[in-house]
C-alpha cells in the first residue's frame, strides 16, 4: 500500500491510537511527500513518512534513532495497513546536520491525530528548499514534479538556493544548481549564488 | 456495530455447541435436535468446554461431573499437550485436581503435579459477583476462585457406538494414548489414510511417538504403510472392521478436525472476553483482531479454514474480514449457524 491524499491522514490516525495505547506522546516534525500531501499541495502517492525531526518542548531534535515505541507503534500500523517496512524513518534527519531554513519551526503547519501524536508538516516555503535540494542533489524525477506543483516564485527558489549551498558549499554543486535554477526559470541565479 | 452483540453471538454458537456434544456424550443435558456424525476430541472438548464455562458455570459443573465418571478414558498427557496458554493449563490442571477429590478412581498426585507456582487468586466465572467464601481447592491451588460444590452426579453412561463417541471407543479397544488416537484418525479420515505427519497433527500427539505407533501397527497387519515419493503414508482397510465395529459402509464417524478448530475458537472466546476490547475505536479493535487472528491462523487452516482465502482489509476494514473468518468456524461447528454479517460495519 502507499500512501495517497485519501489515506494520508488515515495512516497518521492509526498511529496516534497505537501510540495512546502505548501511553507515548510524540511530536514528529515530516518533510517531503507525505508532508505535501496532507497538505493537500501534491497528490502524486509517496510510500512513506519521512521524519526530519522530533519536536520535544517546541525544540527541533535530532530523530535518530527513532524512539522505540514509535517503531513499535509504527510496525503496528505496517501490518494494518500492509505497509513497507520503513514506511516511518528518519532518513531526512541529515538535514539537521547543516542546519534548517530559517525561521523553519514558525512556519510549520501542525495537525492533532488525537491525544499522544502531533505530527508538524513542513510548510510549503520550506518544501521549496528541500525539493530544490533533493532535485539538484538526488536528480529530477518526483523531486521535479514536486517542486514544480508548488508553483515556486523566482524569489521562492533563490532563497531556497541559498539554503542549498548550506548543505553543500561545493562547486560542483553550484555548477548543478546554477542549471536547475535556469531551468525552472531563474536565469540570474549565477550572480546570486 | 456492537461488539457486545458479536461476542455473545459467538458465545452462544460456541455455548450450543459444547452442550450437544456433551449431552450426546452421557452429560445431562436436553438431547441436542441432530445427532452428531463427526466422531468428539475429548481433551480438545474438555479444555473447550472449562475455558465456555468461565461464562457458563453449569457447564463446568457438568463436565466436571462426566470426567470424574469417565476419568479412565481421558489422556491427562494429550490433555496438557493441548493447552497453549497458562490458563488452559490452570484449567486442566483445576479439573485433574477436582476430579482427584472424588471416587470412582483417585489419580495419583503426579497426575495434577505443577511445574509453576498458581498465579494471582482470579475468579474463575467471569460474571461472578461478590467474595467467593468457600473456595473449591482443586481450582484455588491453581489461582481460581471457584465456589466448592459436590458433583452433581447426573452423568449417564454414553453410548459406545454413537459416531459421536467413536475416540472414546476407540480407547476402550486400544487404551489411553496415541494408539487409539491413530485408529481413530485412520478409520474416520476420508481417505482412510495419512502421512505421519498429517496424523500426528490430527491425533494430538508427537510425531515420533505416532511413528512408532504406526510402525508397531503396520508390524501387526493392522495398517498397510506405501511411500509417495519421499512420504510414507499409513492407510486402514476398514472393510474388515465394518462387522467387529457394527457399523454398515458408509455410516462410520467422520473425521472432523476438533483439536484444532475447538483450540482456535476456544481462544477466540478468551481473546473476546477480555472487557478491554470494549474500549477501542473500530481501528484499534481491528488491529487488536489482526494480531490475535495471526495467533490462531495455523490452526484455523488446519481445521479447513483457508483464511488466506479471505480477502484481508487495510486499517478497521479488517473487522469485516475477522468476522468473514469467525463465521466461518462457527459453520463448521454448525452449519446453521446465523450470519455473523449485523456485527460488519454498514
Amino acid at each position: 500500500m502507499e500512501l495517497n491524499d485519501r489515506n494520508t491522514h488515515e495512516l497518521l490516525a492509526a498511529l496516534g491510537e497505537q501510540l495512546a495505547q502505548r501511553e507515548t506522546r510524540v511530536e514528529l516534525v515530516v518533510v517531503g511527500g507525505s508532508a505535501l500531501l496532507a497538505l493537500g499541495l501534491v497528490r502524486r502517492a509517496t510510500r512513506d513518512v519521512d521524519v526530519v525531526a522530533l519536536l520535544v518542548s517546541g525544540d527541533v531534535v535530532d530523530p535518530r534513532p527513532l524512539p522505540e515505541s514509535l517503531l513499535e507503534a509504527a510496525d503496528r500500523v505496517r501490518v494494518d495497513f500492509d505497509l513497507p517496512a520503513d514506511w516511518l524513518n528518519a532518513a531526512p534527519a541529515s538535514l539537521l546536520d547543516f542546519g534548517l531554513p530559517q525561521g523553519f519551526v514558525e512556519r510549520l503547519e501542525s495537525r492533532e491525530y488525537g491525544p499522544a501524536l502531533v505530527v508538524h508538516f513542513a510548510s510549503r516555503t520550506d518544501q521549496i528548499h528541500f525539493k530544490l535540494y533533493a532535485m539538484v542533489d538526488q536528480g529530477a524525477g518526483k523531486h521535479e514534479a514536486d517542486l514544480v506543483a508548488l508553483a515556486p516564485t523566482p524569489d521562492e527558489l533563490l532563497a531556497a538556493a541559498r539554503w542549498t549551498r548550506t548543505q553543500d558549499p561545493s562547486d560542483g554543486f553550484r555548477q548543478e544548481l546554477i542549471s536547475a535554477l535556469s531551468y525552472l526559470g531563474v536565469e540570474d541565479g549565477t550572480l546570486e549564488l | 456495530m456492537e461488539l457486545s452483540s458479536f461476542r455473545n453471538t459467538v458465545r452462544r454458537e460456541l455455548n450450543a455447541f459444547a452442550w450437544d456434544q456433551w449431552a450426546e456424550l452421557g452429560v445431562f443435558a436436553p438431547t441436542p435436535e441432530r445427532r452428531q456424525t463427526a466422531a468428539a476430541d475429548p481433551e480438545a472438548l474438555l479444555l473447550f468446554s472449562l475455558e465456555l464455562g468461565r461464562d457458563d458455570p453449569r457447564l463446568v459443573d457438568e463436565v466436571l461431573d462426566w470426567l470424574r465418571v469417565n476419568q479412565a478414558l481421558i489422556s491427562v498427557h494429550r490433555l496438557r499437550t493441548l493447552c497453549i496458554e497458562p490458563d488452559d493449563r490452570d484449567l486442566a490442571d483445576a479439573a485433574l485436581g477436582w476430579v482427584a477429590r472424588w471416587p470412582p478412581k483417585v489419580r495419583p498426585q503426579s497426575a495434577f503435579a505443577r511445574d509453576r507456582e498458581p498465579p494471582a487468586a482470579r475468579l474463575l466465572f467471569r460474571d461472578s459477583r461478590g467474595e467467593v467464601t468457600n473456595p473449591d481447592p482443586a481450582f484455588a491451588a491453581v489461582g481460581f476462585l471457584k465456589p466448592d460444590t459436590e458433583p452433581s452426579r447426573k452423568t449417564r453412561p454414553f453410548d459406545p457406538r454413537a459416531p459421536i463417541a467413536f475416540a472414546l471407543r476407540m480407547r476402550l479397544m486400544f487404551g489411553v494414548g496415541s494408539r487409539a488416537e491413530v485408529m481413530r484418525f485412520l478409520f474416520t479420515s476420508p481417505s482412510n489414510d495419512g502421512s505421519v505427519q498429517r496424523i500426528a497433527e490430527a491425533a494430538g500427539y508427537a510425531k515420533r511417538n505416532v511413528s512408532e505407533t504406526l510402525n508397531a501397527l503396520a508390524d501387526a497387519g493392522i495398517v498397510l504403510v506405501y511411500d509417495v515419493g519421499n512420504e510414507y503414508r499409513y492407510a486402514l482397510h476398514t472393510l474388515p472392521w465394518n462387522e467387529v465395529l457394527s457399523f454398515t459402509p458408509g455410516a462410520w464417524p467422520q473425521h472432523r478436525d476438533w483439536l484444532h478448530l475447538l483450540q482456535a475458537l476456544r481462544l477466540l472466546n478468551r481473546w473476546l472476553a477480555n472487557p478491554e476490547l470494549d474500549e477501542l475505536s473500530p481501528y484499534l479493535l481491528a488491529s487488536e483482531a489482526r494480531q490475535f487472528a495471526a495467533t490462531i491462523e495455523a490452526d484455523l487452516n488446519l481445521a479447513g479454514i483457508a483464511t488466506a482465502s479471505v480477502p484481508g482489509g487495510e486499517g478497521q476494514r479488517y473487522w469485516s474480514t475477522f468476522v468473514q473468518t469467525v463465521e466461518q468456524a462457527l459453520r463448521l461447528l454448525n452449519p446453521n449457524a446465523p450470519p455473523l454479517s449485523d456485527h460488519l460495519p454498514e
